[in-house]
């Protein structure tokens, strides 16, 4: 130590403080997240993952034909960003909000600088809301930088094709890229809720494995409970389905009520997740040093909450009213259908005006012998009468296989519809709208 | 806002965990400019007594004020001109040591003018760039009192701020410590060695349990210290312990391990020792046991400095709370 060396000057500067407060407490965090491995790493993944993604599928035969958009990915590029949202809404967004997230708290105790930050002019408060802008803006920026990413890749590797929309309608280029900004942003609400899930286990487990599991288990669970039935009442409390909403912006006229709900339900896991972390948080001792080992009365009193809430939630799906019935089935797939068969023969170079062109569809379920169809299932099938001009009577009869989610995934029989591929007016070969199409209904 | 020429003033502070009373109706009261000495073994509640100054623990009863404001109430930042550090400084392993100063500079309200600086005066310049996940305890120590003095503070807490540290930094930190005296900064320094602290302090307080078992100025303590034991080697010391009986201003007493305890002050213990070699009895090994205030702490503590218990960890009890 050299002492001598300042012996004349004053040992402490002698400048009037002020307080650091929330703002400060925030650019220190993002300082801290930019110099961390894992998130840079998730970024990196984020970055380039959609890229991956994109390069491996336009060079495989097969496409994801499970997934919305999937049968369009070797078409148009646009698809892209749509597919990649759906497989981000199984664990990615979970997996995105609980990196900074579910570590920012209990990385605190984990290197036992609790006291360090403590002791400087920032209150609790400053500190709570500072770590958690910051775990927003980390959660914020992946998103969009996995939309911009799969946006450019789709549209760098594959192209800037036309693609068929949830409704059957060609939707523009200029259209296209704002659903996919809109749809990710409608990911934003639920991305956030997450990510206070991650707070929260972050601050009351102090243990950065506990704090990053949790927000994946709970997504883990939230993706199998809107596997299991399609309820209104269940369904709707779930963060996935806040996702999905971004359906419902493709197709004229549905509801806007999922949308609303979305946000009110990732409104609502906000701020009781936050609300609890912040009381935690506010009232803690900070007595000692050291990461708090998972403590097993702790953890089996979390899993029985958890278990027990997750039963409530199973019992309810199964008691739970769906809302697909063949009333709805009938209206998306006819009207679906009607759009496809006029985007086909534009294809064929047969200008259709929509509204001349008339379904009649008749659906229902069978394995129903006696009583209404309703509810998910692949066992519908759906026979549908199409009139117009310069259509002769037209009878198809469709497989429909419906996921929980009011989605849809109709197969036609290609001896009436046409095979997979059909050449365009212009020589060109293009994929037959009809030979099997996706839709979604949206519930009311 | 309370008396401002008292810049620590803590009344009945009580502080639980579980069922270890950590702190126990505690009393502190440091005049501004002074620097203070907080003394006990390891279990008496010094640590957790630094954490409710600092706000970090919130006490179940009493009231505290520090610079003649409040502290207490959950939640509240560190009150302005108050830095330290609590137990060993920790800082983020995969920053360098300025990057780790500027964002501390950052929290404070953004001066980052004086980070070369403080780094400087702990000897740490050649080192600022480096990650602190490489450093050693010492060094952590170090960046530990720099942090505090970026503060700008006018009191500082400081929690056994030698541990770590090899005997030239021990005496440089003590040097640093002289200087802010110098500069009227006000100091608390927990200690479980009350040599360290001599030459440093100007008061001092004894804890035990939880609680104030003496209170008050360096050289009262000295005063009321009791004589310093050494511990004796000779060559005959039944005759030794016979001879002392004829030295009223000394004490002896056999000890199983084989050397005689001998407690008096310089003076009479010199007088004893001449007298030994007058009677032909060789003085093989003499050696300082305790000092007189390592005697007094013992006293009033009842453990002998060396010897921190092990199993009274109560500082750290709160660690799951």
């Amino acid at each position: 130590m050299t002492v001598s060396a300042a012996r004349t000057a004053p040992l402490t500067p002698a400048t009037t403080r002020r307080r650091g407060g929330v703002g400060a407490v925030y650019r220190v965090e993002i300082a801290k997240i930019a110099s961390q491995l894992l998130p840079r790493l998730v970024a990196l993944v984020c970055l380039l993952g959609p890229l991956a993604f994109t390069i491996f599928i336009s060079t495989q035969s097969t496409v994801p034909s499970d997934s919305l958009f999937g049968r369009w990915v070797h078409t148009s590029g646009f698809a892209i960003p749509f597919v990649v949202l759906q497989f981000a809404n199984t664990l990615g967004f979970p997996l995105i909000a609980s990196v900074v997230a579910g570590d920012i708290f209990a990385s605190e105790d984990r290197q036992s600088t609790w006291k360090t930050i403590l002791t400087r002019s920032c209150s609790r408060r400053d500190i709570f809301w500072g770590k958690t802008w910051a775990a927003f803006t980390y959660s914020i920026a992946m998103v969009v930088l996995v939309a911009a990413s799969s946006l450019i890749a789709g549209v760098v590797v594959v192209g800037a094709g036309q693609v068929i929309g949830l409704s059957g309608a060609p939707i523009g280029p200029g259209r296209t890229i704002a659903l996919i900004v809109e749809s990710f942003a409608i990911a934003l609400a639920p991305t956030i809720a997450f990510t206070c899930v991650g707070i929260f286990f972050s601050v009351t487990s102090r243990n950065s494995v506990v704090g990053i599991l949790g927000p994946l288990v709970t997504g883990l669970v939230m993706l199998l409970l809107s596997l299991l039935g399609s309820g209104v009442v269940v369904r709707s409390v779930l963060l996935p389905t806040a996702v999905e909403a971004w359906h419902g912006l493709q197709i004229p006229g549905s509801s806007a009520t999922p949308l609303w709900l979305g946000l009110v339900v990732s409104a609502a896991w906000t701020v009781l997740s936050l609300d609890a972390a912040r009381r935690s948080f506010q009232r803690r001792d900070f007595a000692g040093d050291g990461q708090v080992p998972v403590s097993w009365s702790r953890l089996e009193r979390g899993v029985f909450v958890g278990v027990g809430v997750t039963a409530l939630l199973v019992v309810g799906s199964f008691l739970d009213r769906t809302w697909i019935t063949s009333k709805h089935v009938e209206t998306s797939v006819g009207a679906t259908f009607r759009n496809l068969v006029v985007a086909q023969q534009g294809l064929l170079g047969r200008e259709l005006d929509p509204d001349s062109v008339q379904v009649y569809p008749f659906c229902k379920r069978e394995s129903v012998v006696s009583g209404p169809s309703r509810g998910s299932g692949d066992d519908w099938t759906c026979t549908l009468y199409a009139n117009g001009p310069r259509l002769s009577q037209l009878a198809v009869g469709y497989t429909v296989a419906i996921r929980p989610n009011g989605c849809y995934t109709a197969d036609g029989p290609p001896e009436v519809i046409g095979p997979l591929h059909i050449r365009k007016a212009g020589g060109a070969t293009a994929i037959n709208p009809l030979f099997a199409f996706d839709g979604c209904m949206i519930a009311p | 806002m309370g008396d401002t020429s008292v810049a620590i003033d803590a009344r009945g502070v009580v502080k639980s965990f579980g069922d270890v009373r950590a702190l126990d109706g505690f009393d502190i009261r440091v005049e501004a400019g002074r620097i203070h000495g907080l003394v006990g073994p390891n279990g008496a509640g010094k640590t957790t007594l630094l954490r409710v100054l600092f706000g970090l623990v919130a006490p179940d009863e009493g009231s505290i004020a520090l610079l003649g404001e409040d502290v207490g109430a959950a939640g509240s930042a560190t009150v302005e001109g108050v830095g330290g550090f609590v137990e060993d400084p920790r800082f983020y392993s995969y920053l360098s040591a300025r990057r780790n100063l500027e964002l501390l500079a950052d929290l404070d309200g953004g001066d980052r003018d004086h980070v070369d600086a403080v780094l400087g005066l702990v000897g740490l310049k050649d080192r600022a760039g480096r990650k602190v996940g490489g450093f050693s305890s010492g060094a952590r120590q170090r960046l530990g009192l720099a942090a505090s003095l970026l503060r700008a503070p006018r009191i500082l807490l400081l929690d056994e701020p030698t541990v770590g540290l090899d005997p030239l930094g021990v005496s440089e930190v003590l040097q640093l410590v002289k200087r802010l005296k110098a500069e009227r900064l006000t100091a608390l320094i927990s200690s479980h060695n009350m040599l360290e602290l001599e030459g440093v302090c100007d008061s001092v307080t004894v804890m035990r349990e939880g609680k104030s078992v003496w209170d008050g100025s360096m050289d009262r303590l000295r005063a009321e210290s009791p004589a310093p034991a050494h511990r004796l080697w000779t060559s005959d010391d039944a005759r030794a312990i016979e001879i002392a009986g004829s030295h009223a201003r000394v004490g002896v007493v056999r000890e199983p391990e084989g050397w005689l305890t001998v407690s008096g002050e310089r003076e009479a213990l010199d007088e004893y020792v001449v007298s030994l070699g007058r009677a032909g009895i060789a003085v093989r090994r003499l050696e300082l046991l305790m000092s007189a205030l390592e005697s007094m702490f013992f006293a009033l503590t009842g453990v002998r400095p060396e010897e921190a218990p092990a199993d009274v960890e109560r500082d750290r009890v709160g660690a799951a709370t």
